[in-house]
């Protein structure tokens, strides 16, 4: 694909409505899946895709991303002798002579690495975000973009009719132009909601970002602003129809949703397709051991866990300790946790480290608003206590 | 350690292993669900500063060079130093056991090239966790020419091995090959030697000539009365692998906790090439007793007792027990598989029976159907 597309993968936000998870680290570098970080998706497709020149704009909290993404070796990024893009390069906000500015919006995190990307001068940029979890071949996407001649092309995917509104509604013609744009309408005429992906003829954009950056009425968005604005000027904008499974894993219950996702047999991202391998920094573990009284259904299991307890519908990461006794059912459990004998947990998110002591139960008090229980990184909940969220107490 | 240098032998004879080592070299054997044997001795350098790391391969190598990549995974893809391949001359099925002294002869401009002062010499189909560090440290301190490290083993399994003569001061005097295995106490070399590199080659030039002797032990123990050859004991857990029956053992060993503990959560951590494969996926009908299950596999049947390794499909209502099932090999359903070694890709169609003894596993090769 050479410098005919440079990816931009935002990867700047917070996701405050992820609560805990994203307290301590940016919402792409969340774990997920059992093994994976949400980015690991959004990467991969790039790398399978054959792009190579990709731009990964950090803000919050982004010390365990950058760590985590490094170089790209993990996606063949780091190969810049043999493929003649240039790699993966991660963008903080910078300082420079005329002082510097945190990224104020999504267009205005592009807008200051104009420099970036015009060191390739590529025909076209994609932009993308870090936090969804689906399966892509940009090419298909690119391919399109050319084929109609477009100056932006937008991914599209239907949505529930009941969800449409939660999302920017594109409303095309029988082109599959784009002749109107609803930002989370309360009537939608459509239920063709918008990825938050785009294909921007580079030229183009650039002028748009340079006019938006002087309007300081702006969100330097690219929903809120950019888009629109193209559209009143009638650029020409086409919708592609994407076909599959995408979630944006933006609240704690669609992050737990799109978890469970993975144990159904239909309608999910086939993790087992060699053909599309979702790479991600791999954990050093050695195979799972599982014990005598272990009895596991419907589940994902990572690697170097000890699992001798009853694990239902649940998605367990590395190095975790399922002990005799324990159950744990409808759950997402994060490397290194410690489940002990006789300890349930159901319904739940388990950060990173924690530990169930012996008869400890996790599950929602019947007057807790929030649907899955959220536990904190190396929380410990003592033996025979019975805990639900930080907030109910 | 930086200024250690060691050398692995994977030419080690593959008597006993023919029915299940196929084209492979020793260090090229899968073991424990998602190694191949050269990871162990490998991971226990990447975590001990040593950077200069040889091989001296033999024959059918493609496997264990394809997945070595350079030692990258090892920290050994590097500008400086790194990892070497050195092919040997040794031809045939060599009846003698380990470090052959035509070996190190032969790749001679490797040791002269090396700038490390101390050489440590070892095989690859030894697999241990241990602080390596700790060999050079008895080394020093007892002020040692050269020192061979051993494990005491009661009745081992194996078919040959050497037992090291070891006084009260410590000092290897003598070395015997054992045929007959009793039941006693024996002081087995793991095949390690820890000597400075100037020795080693004073000793390959006085064996350049000789063609009958060929053992390194027999040129450092010829010198006893000017050399000072001690021994060193290590007290961990070590697997030797030389044939299909001790390869079925140690396997089957890792299903043992204490031993799991030791060998895979021990001081280093054991690294293996990446494979991004996808977390194993239990289905709902699964059950799984007392195991080893690695990445990228789907169990919708039974396994009990048995080490599955990356990649496996077990299907519905089929059974594996007491088994050892290596990469993408597919059990097909209602098939039950025990006391079985199968290979990489084999298929197994609906409804077949693979049955072997307890003491004498069925093996099957790659890529066969059944």
């Amino acid at each position: 694909m050479k410098t005919d597309i440079v990816a931009m993968l935002l990867a700047g936000g917070q996701g405050t409505r992820l609560g805990l998870l994203t307290d301590e680290i940016a919402k792409p570098a969340v774990l997920f899946g059992a093994k994976y970080r949400i980015i690991d998706f959004t990467l991969s497709n790039c790398s399978n895709s054959g792009i190579n020149t990709v731009g990964v704009l950090t803000q919050y909290r982004p010390l365990a991303l950058n760590t985590y993404v490094g170089i790209g070796s993990a996606w063949d990024f780091d190969n810049k002798v043999i493929d003649s893009g240039e790699g993966l390069t991660i963008l903080p906000p910078y300082k420079g002579k005329d002082g510097g500015n945190w990224y104020s919006g999504t267009a205005n995190s592009i807008y200051q690495n104009i420099e970036y990307i015009d060191r390739f001068n590529p025909e076209n940029v994609l932009i993308l975000s870090g936090d969804h979890i689906y399966k892509m071949d940009y090419n298909k996407m690119l391919d399109y973009h050319k084929e109609k001649k477009s100056d932006i092309t937008i991914s599209v995917i239907e949505v529930p009719w009941d969800e449409a509104s939660r999302f920017g509604i594109m409303n095309t013609n029988e082109e599959n132009e784009i002749i109107e744009f609803q930002e989370k309408p309360k009537k939608p005429k459509n239920n063709k909601a918008s990825m938050g992906i785009y294909i921007f003829n580079w030229q183009k954009l650039k002028k748009y970002l340079i006019e938006d950056n002087k309007d300081e009425s702006s969100s330097n968005d690219f929903g809120k602003n950019i888009i629109p604005k193209m559209l009143e000027k009638e650029e020409r904008l086409i919708a592609y129809e994407f076909e599959g499974y995408w979630k944006d894993v933006g609240t704690v219950k669609s992050y737990w949703e799109a978890n469970m996702d993975l144990l159904q047999d239909k309608n999910i991202i086939d993790l087992f397709d060699r053909k599309w391998i979702f790479r991600s920094q791999n954990y050093r573990v050695p195979p799972k051991y599982i014990g005598e009284n272990s009895q596991i259904s419907n589940s994902l299991i990572s690697d170097g866990c000890r699992i001798d307890g009853i694990v239902k519908n649940s998605v367990i990461f590395p190095s975790v300790v399922i002990e005799k006794g324990a159950i744990v059912e409808d759950t997402v459990v994060m490397p290194s946790v410690l489940i002990k004998e006789g300890a349930r947990v159901n319904r739940a998110i388990i950060g990173e480290k924690a530990i169930l002591k012996e008869n400890s139960i996790v599950k929602k008090y019947d007057h807790c608003s929030d649907d899955i229980v959220v536990i904190a990184q190396k929380k410990v909940i003592e033996k025979n206590s019975t805990i639900c969220c930080e907030q109910c107490k | 350690m930086n200024d250690v240098m060691i050398i692995i032998d994977d030419t080690h004879k593959k008597k006993g292993m023919e029915k299940i080592i196929d084209n492979r070299s020793f260090g090229a054997m899968p073991f424990g669900g998602k190694y191949r044997l050269i990871d162990f001795i490998l991971s226990n350098i990447c975590f001990s500063g040593i950077k200069n790391v040889g091989i001296f391969i033999k024959g059918d190598s493609s496997s264990l060079i394809n997945h070595l990549h350079a030692g990258k995974e090892w920290g050994l893809l590097r500008n400086k130093d790194g990892l070497f391949i050195l092919p040997s001359c040794l031809k045939g099925v060599d009846e003698e056991p380990f470090a052959n002294i035509k070996n190190v002869f032969d790749n001679i401009d490797y040791l002269e090239r090396s700038k490390e002062e101390y050489v440590l010499l070892c095989s690859s189909n030894v697999i241990f966790n241990m602080d390596l560090s700790l060999i050079k440290e008895h080394f020093i301190k007892n002020d040692c020419d050269a020192t061979i490290i051993y494990s005491e083993e009661i009745k081992p399994i194996t078919n040959k091995f050497i037992h090291l003569e070891i006084d009260t001061d410590n000092k290897v005097i003598d070395y015997k090959f054992i045929k007959d295995i009793e039941d006693k106490k024996y002081n087995r070399n793991m095949d390690m030697f820890f000597l400075k590199k100037s020795l080693l080659m004073d000793l390959i030039e006085e064996g350049k000539e000789n063609n009958e002797k060929t053992l390194l032990i027999d040129y450092i123990l010829e010198k006893q009365n000017k050399l000072k050859v001690s021994a060193f004991k290590y007290n961990g857990y070590v697997a030797f692998i030389d044939d299909y029956l001790s390869y079925y053992k140690y396997n089957k060993d890792l299903l043992n906790f204490s031993i799991y503990n030791q060998l895979f959560l021990g001081r280093n951590e054991i690294i293996t090439t990446r494979s991004d494969e996808a977390p194993t996926k239990y289905m709902k009908d699964s059950k799984v007793k007392n195991s080893l299950i690695t990445e990228g596999c789907i169990i919708e049947g039974d396994v009990e007792n048995s080490i599955i390794f990356r990649g496996v499909k077990i299907k519905r209502g089929s059974k594996v027990k007491n088994s050892i099932i290596m990469h993408k090999t597919i059990i097909g359903e209602g098939s039950v598989v025990e006391n079985g070694i199968l290979d990489k890709d084999v298929l197994v169609r609906e409804n077949s029976f693979i049955k072997g003894e307890e003491k004498k596993p069925k093996i099957i090769k790659k890529k066969t159907v059944f």
